[in-house]
């Protein structure tokens, strides 16, 4: 199929590692964020093969990244958010607003 | 507070996002306006302190980021088996996955729970721009690479279902619209089995209708089916009439027009059972929508002799709804006249 298949190997399992990590979380709210800065750790490893190489491209993967932390620090605020609010980041506190 | 700076600051991401995807020619470029798009978003819902703002601020973030970091990966996994993205040569997972996370991100069903708890917390401007323009950037990725896809099918019968059987238990207002939305969202799933474009004009006349009812219960401050009938303009329990028939589908009215259209190609189509779902799901939701009105319209409500406030006049609300009211006949005799 490829000629190096390592990289993309990781990439789907740190991938999906972290989407377990993000699913399977009950308790705090911080460990989730974590975990989704783990996802597109894995889809970055994905995106090297795709800048790489004789395209010469590498810096987009700058670029990237640099969404990627915003989106990051998005949920960082969000959290500070919801801890002034209501004063911890558990889930089982955020059952206000269901049907 | 949300003050204008702020609307000013945050709304052009938000525009500009969706436009970034919807004119995309690349899949990075789509799902950075995606990324854009919710950037812009997250702050002007959150800005009001309290408890139920927070909590929908975090659930919207958490889906929309999950769903987003998905459809990265499923692109860039596309990309790292072939060259050439989507020949014979890709597994068939990947077209699949990325219409299950844009529908994450569209709030259709199987994955619609996150929208009426959503909406609940959110202000009715807001409310607003969740159910009209973040829907956009998704479907037009999905209408633009998929548009015949089998997974729509499914996706659109489930969320008609669940849009409409959803909605019967629901007193809040902000909910039910929810409701509502996700079972729009089925017809214009389905019309993307038709053309490219008809989703677009579908989502035009949905806003209008939206917007009309929005701007009926926003100023008024209504946010549960109790307060509709405690109003003491009279007008507007009519026009809050007409713009939820409208919403719902109902030949005079402008909602219609889509539906019909839909309707009438799908039929041409064969696809006699996925018409027969959509049409049965929106009498459910004719149901729950003139449920709201005709506690105003039929019974004998009792003002209080001590609520002496003059109302303010309709003025905003008489224009969109004279479209809801009219627009299905006055197009009708354009195009035919013309």
């Amino acid at each position: 199929m490829l000629i190096n298949f390592n990289e993309v190997l990781l990439g789907i399992l740190v991938y999906f590692l972290g989407l377990m990590s993000f699913l399977s979380n009950r308790k705090h709210l911080l460990s989730m964020l974590l975990s989704l800065e783990f996802m597109v750790l894995g889809s970055f490893l994905l995106m090297v093969r795709l800048v790489g190489g004789s395209l010469g491209e590498e810096s987009f993967l700058l670029f990237f990244l640099t969404m990627v932390v915003c989106e990051g620090s998005l949920g960082l605020s969000i959290l500070v958010l919801v801890i002034r609010s209501h004063g911890n980041d558990y889930f089982s506190s955020m059952k206000l607003l269901e049907c | 507070m949300l003050t204008l700076p702020i609307i000013n600051l945050f709304s052009l991401p938000l525009i500009l996002g969706t436009m970034i995807t919807m004119s995309s020619s690349s899949w990075l470029m789509a799902w950075m306006g995606l990324e854009m798009n919710l950037m812009g978003f997250i702050p002007l819902i959150s800005t009001h302190s309290n408890k139920r703002a927070s909590e929908a601020s975090l659930k919207y973030f958490l889906i929309q980021t999950i769903a987003s970091s998905t459809f990265l990966f499923s692109f860039l996994l596309s990309s790292s088996f072939s060259i050439i993205q989507f020949t014979m040569m890709t597994p068939w997972m990947i077209p699949f996955m990325v219409i299950l996370t844009l529908s994450v991100k569209l709030g259709a069903a199987p994955f619609h729970m996150w929208l009426p708890t959503v909406a609940e917390g959110l202000s009715w401007t807001n409310c607003l721009i969740l159910m009209s323009w973040q829907k956009m950037a998704p479907l037009s990725i999905i209408s633009m690479i998929f548009p015949k896809n089998p997974l729509i099918i499914i996706i659109a019968t489930l969320s008609a279902i669940s849009g409409s059987m959803g909605g019967l238990n629901q007193t809040s207002l902000r909910k039910i619209l929810a409701f509502s939305s996700i079972s729009h969202m089925a017809w214009m799933l389905s019309s993307m089995l038709i053309s490219k474009m008809l989703w677009l004009f579908y989502i035009f006349i949905y806003s209008i209708i939206i917007s009309s009812i929005i701007l009926c219960f926003a100023p008024f401050n209504m946010l549960h089916i109790n307060q509709v009938s405690t109003n003491q303009n009279k007008k507007l329990n009519s026009l809050i009439t007409i713009n939820l028939l409208s919403l719902g589908g109902l030949p005079p009215f402008l909602g219609f027009l889509p539906k019909w259209l839909i309707m009438f190609y799908l039929l041409q189509m064969n696809m006699f059972l996925m018409v027969s779902i959509l049409i049965i799901s929106t009498l459910i939701n004719l149901y729950y929508y003139t449920r709201i009105s005709y506690s105003s319209l039929l019974l004998i409500n009792s003002n209080n002799k001590w609520m002496k406030t003059k109302t303010p006049p309709l003025t905003k609300q008489l224009p969109l709804s004279m479209i809801s009211l009219f627009g299905l006949i006055t197009s009708m005799l354009t195009f035919t006249l013309l």
